[in-house]
């Protein structure tokens, strides 16, 4: 009977039911009035990490090519090293030449979508797979050991309360998805593993899929079909991940075949192409890095089986580039991809390399500081590439190694505080120190992204919508969507272009009394292609929108607050941190329309929480500050 | 209950007899097996396995047999190629014990036969344990026992009679107090079971004429809610000194226990208003059955209703309660059953003497087990699906049911000789039984607990506090929420997974508890709140952690195992899952896990020769532990755990 009950509620239920005890089916609070605000603050964020691991230990000197250095290489690899003309060189960076078999990456790099990372690695390299694998996913030093992930740790400092509170109806998503194998550690969060790992979202039957026996056909086989799929059914993000898989692409690239690494790239671009706010998603290049011997065909050393393995990597990769372009959210996915270490500088005589130190680490997008222009005279002038070629001794020895130029550490610190908008704090946090940032990510700073920034306000039963649209030339119209749920979207109003501005801005009222409203604009280019805006929520209930925040983000420490109604003084203004700490309070008793004040200096590019209060009416606003 | 004599069945019934259940629930309907065909043999895989040898490539679908399956009774006797070896102790033990003891399985392999092994496991100790202790006299200021009954000590033989209120209210705290004490000390006792079968007889007997704790203790009985946990302590010490005993001898002693007269409300069977709750639950459920065979009536449930009225229990604000029969109470008259039971007559007194109940109660009890095709059927059925599978065809009814029943009534309702013969046999054995059987919660929680040597008992015996709440944890915290608990039962039926058709222990799993069972695996398995993960539980300041230990639960396999990747995947595969995977897919786990993702099996052996090296190298340490955990991890999260 209590089966019964219990299945009458679920069986209504769009994503999770019982968590650890908890049940959260279709209830929108976590309970804790802190947690929603902070769930609220970082809904939106809308940055997704994509992280292609290379087991094994890849020989990136075979990969990424010093080409200001081939004296070198030739001393000490004459037997592996392909020539020199076969290297495809990069556009305005003379020492680095890639592999042949990567047309489709050097052509990323040429259009400014790969950023090549020199010699990353971390002090007293440690040259075990297990151990390095271990340290990349704990992002410990490499004298402690950590039981945590970082990504784990990211996620739980971004997502408080995983699992109990998770999901919820802000965040309904998986936090972290696993394509295929088993779930890594480097998801493994204080609380719980945070991933939820998946093989083939129409199939989810057998999770672990691959290493799944088929059921025989018997009383064993009978039950175990029934545990699986029981199984199968009870996990919370079945729904949302199916329906995200389901939602139709009307324009989607043409993967490769026999790719196993392109099949996993390809479930990932549909999930995000169906809108799971999932911000982690992790693959695996499916051979092994791990080339003690015949790394390369002797008869033609551009190929041979690194080859093969550079061939599966370009040509996915390439792939799902095109892809994200297509489906318009390429500039909110970014790649990464590592090996746990790179490889000797001297070749072995078996044709391989053996295990070594530093490597370049590759990001992907179209989100990266590539602009020749912007990193001009910076530190690092190359477009597309941070670090310098690598420095190899003129005669290598077998104990030589490619040096270290960056702590993986620094890479993680830049991904989290400027691409999944954790705090400089929350970061420093989460790693343990502060590692110096790289510049990996262009307009890392900048909101909106994608160029249409939506706000929004509640007022008088009305949603009141404004949009800025940068290169508003190259759109023909504007849908208005919304959306109770912040997942399913319909439009409501189309919007055409008024005008041939640069930047134009666009306004709709719209009378609504939903508790929750989600807003989003999808922008139509002339040739046909859809561009989103940032998703605006607003509420109806107590918590309406009282006030605007401008200029968010906040220029030099000062901040304006404009009220919609005219307030009751004192009106209590106090700015919290992401963590919930209290950083700044004052009391204004003298309030018209606006109020305009200074505050001390904040962290710049790092989100911050203002709440305003005035008699019973209690208002918040994530604010960033340059 | 203060009135419940007809309502109470009614409830019963309506809530036992939900078919609509299964109509609601889509899933079910397309998963659950709704009829209960013939049982069938079998895969290349499967019977590869059950040679002994390493199963071969599975995906040789011509060689796929599909065969009736015809063992029986007959003795399993081990040849050459169908050795008696560690998979087969260990289908004998997950069937008979919860979970096992590494060490176990090493008893019973020494064995040297079924034989053997069924003797040591079938050999239970008849001391019995200690009972329950005043372990609440440290929770608060005002826990101390109202029976004065010290810290660690026996409160089983006080009772409490009334004085004042204020007392009562003292004198019922400390029965609520050791009605918690009877259910976690059922628990420990669990855990602690040595290789015998006592433990996991007990909880059939429970389950088959059980009791609710909670029911009785909320009922209006006087006396009842400051002197329950006295009865239902003895009421469990009847099943557990009599677990392999005589049944009809057990049924006799139960029908009296001031427990059960609680339970089923004979207490208020009178003359005038005969209660036919425990007449019919004692035919119906406890003896005959309901199958077709069993053709008792109504007129029977009036006729055996009115045998049973006038008992009462006496003295239980006392030291000596028992059930004594009061003549006044007692419908006189002749009581006349129908053809079903040859028209017999009990009638009491003959003629002139006063109304003698027990006479009159053993008449219905040996009128009852005249019927002994029906009855002994019915038990050796119920035992079946307890021990080995739900599904009982044709060919199982004739080649198993009916000979074991045949044992049952030659051996005069002895169930020693029953179990025995179905144990030794060759179906018990039979591939086509191993593994199909769904972990009740019990025997998933106090399974892997034994399993994986966790600490189920705290590291200060002394503090009794700690330990009863540690045992409660798990039966209230994690059996509970998967829908079995000791001391609470759904209703008079028993836990349906036994019993219920269509589905029967697949009851136990839905899309709820299934989560369930997988954070608890999980949460052993390390994941969890706090430093390092598992339950960690503080109680009276002694902390607890159960977490598993991947480095030492390996090192109960040979060095040589350990060392091998391959060896060590398939020894824990052996001990953690019921039958064999492919080798395909240990492969892959291998790689996933021990070696991630590389290919070479030196990377394991070599990280392992590293940490035997240095134990004490953080490095070295985590690299292994890392491995190990995620192995582990691994095979406890495929759905095969769930099965034994």
């Amino acid at each position: 009977m209590k089966r019964r009950s219990f299945l009458k509620t679920s069986s209504l239920f769009a994503a999770p039911l019982f968590i650890k005890g908890i049940p959260v089916s279709g209830s929108p609070q976590t309970g804790n009035s802190m947690l929603d605000m902070l769930a609220q603050a970082t809904y939106g964020c809308g940055k997704i990490l994509v992280i292609v691991q290379m087991n094994g230990g890849n020989d990136a000197l075979n990969m990424v090519f010093p080409l200001d250095k081939w004296t070198q290489l030739t001393n000490a690899r004459a037997n592996i090293l392909m020539n020199q003309t076969d290297v495809l060189t990069l556009n305005n960076n003379t020492t680095t030449g890639l592999h042949p078999a990567m047309l489709e990456m050097k052509n990323m790099y040429n259009e400014g979508k790969l950023m090549i990372v020199q010699g990353v690695s971390y002090p007293n390299p440690n040259f075990s797979h297990f151990r390095a694998t271990d340290i990349w996913f704990s992002a410990s030093g490499s004298s402690t050991t950590l039981d945590t992930g970082w990504l784990g740790r990211e996620l739980d400092t971004q997502y408080p309360g995983f699992p109990s509170a998770f999901p919820n109806a802000d965040m309904p998503d998986p936090l972290a998805i696993q394509i295929g194998s088993t779930l890594p550690f480097s998801l493994q969060g204080p609380g719980i593993n945070m991933g939820y790992n998946v093989t083939n979202p129409t199939a989810l039957l057998n999770v672990i899929n691959g290493i799944t026996d088929p059921a025989p056909n018997n009383d064993y086989g009978r039950e175990l079909s029934f545990l699986r799929l029981m199984k199968d059914q009870s996990n919370a993000y079945k729904t949302v991940i199916q329906n995200a898989y389901n939602v139709a692409q009307p324009q989607a690239a043409i993967y490769p075949t026999s790719n196993s690494l392109a099949d996993q790239l390809k479930i990932v671009a549909k999930l995000i192409n169906g809108g799971l706010k999932t911000p982690i998603y992790i693959v695996n290049h499916p051979n092994s890095f791990d080339t003690h011997e015949a790394q390369v065909d002797v008869n033609d050393k551009k190929l041979g089986a690194q080859a093969n393995m550079f061939t599966i990597l370009s040509k996915a990769i390439g792939a799902f580039q095109t892809d994200l372009g297509l489906m318009g959210k390429a500039d909110k996915v970014t790649g990464m991809t590592y090996s746990e270490f790179g490889r000797r500088i001297k070749s072995n005589a078996s044709i391989g390399t053996d295990h070594g130190v530093a490597a370049p680490v590759m990001f992907f997008g179209a989100a990266l500081n590539t602009n020749p222009a912007t990193v001009a005279g910076t530190a690092h002038p190359v477009p597309g590439m941070i670090g310098g070629s690598p420095i190899l001794p003129t005669n290598a020895t077998v104990n030589d190694m490619v040096p270290m130029q960056f702590d993986f550490r620094q890479l993680y610190a830049s991904v989290m505080q400027n691409w999944l908008c954790l705090s400089a704090a929350q970061t420093d946090s989460v790693l343990g120190s502060a590692f110096t940032r790289l510049p990996i990510f262009a307009n890392a700073t900048v909101l909106p992204v994608d160029g249409i920034e939506l706000l929004g306000q509640y007022f008088a039963g009305e949603a009141r919508l404004t949009y800025n649209v940068q290169e508003n030339n190259k759109y023909d119209s504007f849908a208005v969507e919304f959306s109770t749920n912040g997942i399913n979207f319909n439009e409501v109003k189309r919007n055409n272009n008024i005008s041939l501005n640069n930047v134009e801005s666009y306004f709709y009222n719209e009378t609504n009394s939903a508790k929750k409203m989600f807003y989003r604009i999808a922008a139509r280019e002339t040739q046909g292609a859809i561009k989103y805006s940032n998703i605006v929520m607003l509420r109806s209930n107590s918590k309406e929108q009282l006030i605007s925040v401008f200029p968010n983000p906040v220029v030099d420490n000062k901040i304006n607050i404009q009220f919609f109604e005219k307030p009751n003084a004192p009106v209590d203004v106090t700015i919290y941190s992401m963590q919930g700490a209290k950083l700044y309070y004052n009391r204004f008793t003298q309030v018209n329309n606006i109020i305009s004040f200074k505050v001390p200096a904040f962290t710049a590019n790092a989100h911050y929480v203002l709440e305003v209060v005035y008699g019973s009416s209690t208002a918040r606003e994530q604010i960033l500050f340059r | 209950m203060g009135s419940p004599s007809i309502s109470r069945r009614d409830f019963f019934r309506t809530a036992t007899l939900k078919k609509e259940t299964i109509s609601d629930d889509p899933l079910f309907d397309k998963y659950s097996r709704k009829t209960l065909g013939p049982r069938v043999y079998s895969t290349e895989l499967v019977t590869s396995f059950m040679r002994g040898a390493e199963s071969s490539n599975n995906n040789a679908q011509s060689l796929l047999r599909v065969n009736p399956i015809t063992s029986g009774l007959a003795p399993y006797v081990p040849t050459g190629t169908d050795p008696w070896d560690a998979t087969k102790a260990l289908h004998l033990l997950r069937r008979t014990n919860f979970g096992f003891k590494h060490a176990n399985v090493a008893t019973l392999v020494a064995a040297g036969s079924p034989s053997a092994a069924v003797d040591i496991v079938m050999n239970i100790n008849n001391t019995a344990p200690p009972p329950p202790v005043n372990w609440y006299q440290t929770v608060n200021a005002t826990s101390a026992d109202a029976g004065a009954i010290p810290y660690g000590a026996d409160w089983t033989n006080s009772a409490f009679t009334y004085v004042d209120a204020a007392t009562s209210d003292l004198q019922q705290t400390t029965n609520s107090y050791r009605n918690t004490a009877v259910r976690s000390w059922m628990f420990g006792q669990a855990l602690n079971q040595d290789i015998s079968i006592r433990e996991k007889m007990t909880w059939f007997w429970y389950h088959f004429m059980p009791i609710d704790f909670e029911f009785i203790f909320q009922s209006s009985n006087s006396y009842i809610n400051t002197n329950s946990a006295r009865i239902f302590y003895t009421y469990m010490k009847m099943f557990r000194d009599g677990a392999l005993g005589n049944f009809k001898t057990l049924v006799r002693n139960m029908a009296t226990h001031p427990a059960m007269m609680f339970y089923l409300n004979n207490q208020a069977n009178t003359a005038t208003a005969p209660d036919e709750n425990f007449a019919r639950e004692l035919m119906e459920l406890f003896t005959l059955g309901k199958e077709p065979l069993s053709q008792y009536t109504q007129a029977d449930v009036v006729a055996a209703a009115q045998v049973l009225t006038g008992w009462r229990v006496t003295g239980l604000n006392t030291t000596n309660v028992t059930t004594a029969f009061d003549h006044t109470k007692h419908k006189t008259g002749i009581k006349q059953f129908s053809s079903f039971f040859g028209n017999t007559i009990i009638q009491n007194p003959i003629p002139t003497n006063l109304p003698n109940g027990a006479v009159e109660l053993d008449a219905l009890i040996n009128m009852i087990f005249t019927k002994t095709q029906v009855i002994s059927e019915y038990i050796c059925r119920r035992l079946y699906r307890y021990f080995v599978y739900y599904d009982i065809d044709a060919n199982i009814e004739t080649n198993v049911i009916t000979p074991l029943a045949q044992t049952f009534v030659a051996n005069n309702w002895n169930i020693l000789p029953v179990l025995n013969q179905l144990f030794k046999s060759e179906h018990f054995f039979d591939m086509a039984n191993r593994g199909v059987f769904i972990k009740s919660p019990f025997d998933l929680i106090i399974g892997s607990l034994r399993n994986f040597n966790l600490n189920y008992n705290v590291s200060v015996p002394s503090n009794y506090q700690a330990q009863y709440q540690v045992w409660g944890y798990f039966n209230d915290n994690l059996c509970s929420p998967m829908e079995q608990r000791m001391g609470t039962i759904p209703n008079v039926s028993g836990w349906n997974a036994f019993y219920q058709t269509p589905a029967y222990h697949e009851y136990w799993i839905n899309t709820n508890t299934i989560q369930k069972r997988f954070t608890y695996l999980d949460r052993i398995m390390g994941s969890g709140t706090g430093n390092g993960g598992g339950y960690s539980l503080t109680y009276n300041t002694l902390n607890t952690v159960i977490k598993v230990d991947p480095i030492a639960y390996v090192q109960q396999f040979t060095t040589i195992a350990i060392a091998d990747p391959n060896a060590l995947v398939a020894e824990c595969l052996k001990y953690l899952l019921p039958v064999e995977i492919s080798l395909a897919q240990r492969n892959a786990i291998k790689q996933q896990t021990l070696l991630y993702q590389q290919t070479s099996d030196s990377y394991w052996t070599t990280a392992w020769a590293n940490y035997l090296s240095a134990p004490t190298n953080a490095g070295y340490l985590s690299t292994v532990k890392a491995r190990l955990q995620s192995l582990l991890y691994t095979i406890v999260h495929l759905a095969e755990y769930q099965l034994m």
